[in-house]
């Protein structure tokens, strides 16, 4: 929790819902949990919007409430992650339109944008979407509904906590089993409300959410299957994919290190699929080169029934963090920088001397290389003095390393910063233009009118000079920016997204 | 003058330091270099170029839906525009600006069950406040008898005429009677009730003051309540 994190926060909300409950977000921010009056005090807002903004936020479950002190009045605290994670959306939805079809991509996006929802409503919102974008005239709602049961059972969707008893503050509960239990609807009182007439689907009361850790866990195994597809080739990727599958029978999602899975079951499975002759003629020697792999994705934990082999996820997390930082470090510094820095890596405590003969760079320029890193917090120093007295300076040792937490930490600090700027930059272009662009949307539904009143394409093209050539290159440029920036916002995320788990693996 | 000696006694300049300079790099007769006395710039320049985007079909994809997403909840309720503040001038301009803050966004569904009872719509109604609303419908009360007195003490006086005329009024005039008995006392009641709430408004009961021109600005927050319309309550 920094300053940049908490600018990064209040803009996207901002962006999303307006200045109010930006500055209802920003007042949750500063402090742990807040009850209502205070925020209304704090803030300076009226009252009536500052209750809007609340209900909004837990509607989306930004915040959260508890009773605090005082019986029946509920202290809000702001859920900051979660806000963040308002700029992944797009991926979620990317991930369900490739993996599970376009049904499975409309549902969830009518969940995220009402934060939650029950079951009926979402499946006839979906319907009347789909509709409209594939303009045929019926949907049909059961496979929207077996789609809705799908993702459930996969756990992707997830069962709101609801309120035991009437209080003034109520106490959301949910019983473990219940959480991932599908809905059960009415399928002709769904119809019936389709059809515009009054129904009942058999839902009232539950609502569901997006299960957003689930999402994660499928972005880090596309992630590291990925990654093993490069360094390795394809049929690696597939196989880890494989162990992947044999780990989640055994394993806990979100486990440091899987649990063993036997050799022979990873072989059946890999035979079953036939799509992959090679894969399954090397098997073995895949696991061998992924095992001795510096990488540390898979090792064996033992020899029984073939061989015995884990994931661990945590090793993997901290490499792919190095890879990451050790990008940035080259791209920034040059590639001598990065020699440096995985100098520093491999030898773990090092001399600034040592690092000029291993690193066989000029000594001047090493020198200026290794103190640019350690000035930005790259390198850190250790002090090894010989002996505790101050006035004997020649006893004393500098010793350069890194502590990848703390470098992770920055870096993720760094991106926070850039995608602040990136936003912030963003909106100014867009506002800066926002005369030539709404000008340019007029000339566009003024000649769509005319297109359909049937006029000639000389008083089409009269009306298309209205906008200047200049303007017309202008405008270009502005879009090409603003999209680039955008662009470059949704692969920041991905550079979050590693160093947060790799963080969240380190706790 | 302590640190002057002490200074004095350690030399000078490069042999201030705690560790010898030799170290960093620099050779015996190197000069050091100056003090940085100037913050960095705020937009240092960039050595490399980054490396451009990776550009294709996904990311195009991800944008548009992230600006359908951004586009959706700014026309849906979940945007909540401020109060327009009145400028100081009217401008031309404003009539638009105007049509748009107040674009209808129709109303968020909340199922009241699941949020704290003091951000429902229906529980306005402290125990203070009530308790103040009865107060002034009181005064209320009260205002409108004084102006009634003088029509009261006219019909007294009839009355009292009419029972010196004929002893055997009749039943009517006790009919009458016992109504304003019962009248009296619910009056008396009312005024014993005010004795208790508070002697000062009694006292203020001849002027006019009372009358509802002093607006302690308690009422402030209550009056924009009423004008904002929440939602239906599921």
């Amino acid at each position: 929790m920094s300053l940049q994190f908490e600018k990064l926060c209040s803009l996207i909300l901002l962006e999303h819902f307006g200045e109010i409950i930006q500055k209802v977000g920003n007042d949750l921010y500063k402090c742990q949990s807040k009850p209502l009056n205070l925020i209304v005090g704090s803030t300076k807002l009226p009252f009536q919007k500052v209750k809007q903004a609340l209900r909004i936020m837990i509607q989306y479950g930004f915040v959260t409430f508890a009773e605090g002190q005082f019986p029946d009045k509920a202290e809000y605290t702001l859920l900051a992650d979660k806000v963040i994670l308002l700029l992944r959306y797009p991926r979620y939805l990317l991930l369900m339109k490739t993996q599970y079809g376009d049904e499975a991509e409309m549902l969830v996006e009518e969940i995220l944008r009402r934060g939650q929802d029950t079951a009926s409503s979402v499946i006839i919102r979906a319907a009347t979407r789909l509709k409209e974008s594939l303009k045929v005239e019926k949907v049909c709602l059961v496979t929207l509904h077996d789609k809705f049961s799908v993702l459930v059972n996969k756990q992707f969707l997830m069962r709101c906590p609801s309120p035991d008893e009437e209080k003034g503050v109520p106490v959301l509960t949910i019983k473990e089993k219940l959480l991932y239990l599908p809905p059960e609807l009415n399928l002709k009182g769904l119809a019936d409300i389709e059809e515009g007439k009054p129904g009942d689907p058999g839902d009232g009361g539950i609502y569901w959410r997006v299960n957003f850790d689930r999402f994660h866990q499928d972005f880090r195994d596309q992630i590291m299957v990925s990654a093993i597809s490069r360094r390795c080739d394809d049929n690696a990727g597939e196989l880890l994919k494989e162990l992947l599958k044999q780990m989640y029978l055994r394993t806990e999602a979100w486990a440091a290190t899987s649990n063993p899975v036997p050799f022979t079951e990873l072989r059946e499975a890999v035979r079953k699929q036939s799509s992959r002759p090679l894969l399954g003629q090397y098997i073995e020697q895949y696991l061998k080169v992924m095992e001795e792999d510096s990488s540390g994705f898979v090792s064996k934990v033992g020899d029984s029934s073939g061989g015995q082999y884990s994931i661990n996820m945590k090793t993997a997390f901290v490499q792919l963090t190095w890879a990451t930082i050790e990008n940035i470090v080259m791209e920034r510094f040059g590639s001598k920088g990065a020699r440096i820095f995985r100098l520093v890596r491999a030898k773990k405590f090092v001399e600034q001397e040592q690092i000029q003969q291993v690193a066989m760079i000029p000594a001047k320029e090493a020198k200026l290389l290794t103190y640019r890193l350690l000035e930005e917090n790259f390198l850190h120093i250790q002090e090894l003095r010989k002996s505790l007295a101050n006035n004997v300076p020649n006893k004393t040792f500098f010793l350069f390393h890194i502590d990848l937490n703390q470098v992770a930490r920055m870096v993720l600090e760094m991106c926070y910063k850039a995608l602040y700027n990136a936003m912030v930059r963003r909106e100014h272009e867009r506002s800066e233009n926002r005369r030539m662009v709404e000008k340019q949307q007029r000339i566009e539904s003024i000649t769509l009118t005319m297109r359909e009143q049937g006029a000639t394409a000389e008083q089409l093209a009269e009306i298309e000079e209205m906008l200047t050539p200049p303007e017309q290159a202008l405008l270009e440029k502005v879009r090409t920016m603003i999209n680039k920036l955008s662009e470059a916002e949704l692969q920041l995320d991905e550079t979050m997204f590693i160093l947060q788990l790799y963080l969240s693996y380190q706790v | 003058m302590a640190g002057r000696g002490r200074g004095g006694g350690r030399g000078r300049g490069r042999a201030a330091m705690s560790f010898s300079v030799e170290q960093l790099g620099f050779s015996p007769g190197e000069a050091l270099p100056g003090p940085v006395l100037q913050p960095p710039p705020i937009y240092p320049p960039m050595e490399n170029r980054p490396i451009p985007l990776q550009t294709g079909v996904e990311g195009e994809y991800m944008m548009a839906l992230k600006r359908d997403f951004v586009e959706f909840l700014r026309d849906s309720p979940a945007f909540v525009t401020p109060v327009a503040t009145k400028a100081d001038i009217e401008r031309y301009s404003d009539r638009y600006q105007v049509a748009l803050a107040n674009k209808n966004h129709g109303d968020l569904k909340f199922d009241w069950t699941r949020f704290p009872s003091e951000l429902r719509p229906q529980a306005r109604l402290t125990g203070k406040r009530k308790r103040r609303t009865k107060a002034t419908e009181r005064e209320a009360k009260l205002t409108k008898k004084s102006l009634d007195i003088v029509n009261r003490l006219d019909e007294l006086e009839k009355k009292e005429e009419q029972q010196s005329d004929g002893e055997g009024g009749g039943e009517e005039a006790e009919g009458k009677e016992e109504e304003e008995e019962k009248e009296g006392e619910e009056e008396e009641g009312a005024m014993d009730d005010l004795e208790e709430e508070d002697l000062d408004e009694e006292m203020d009961e001849g002027t006019d003051y009372i009358n509802s021109y002093f607006d302690n600005g308690e009422n402030y927050l209550d009056e924009e309540d009423d004008n904002l319309d929440d939602g239906p309550i599921y």
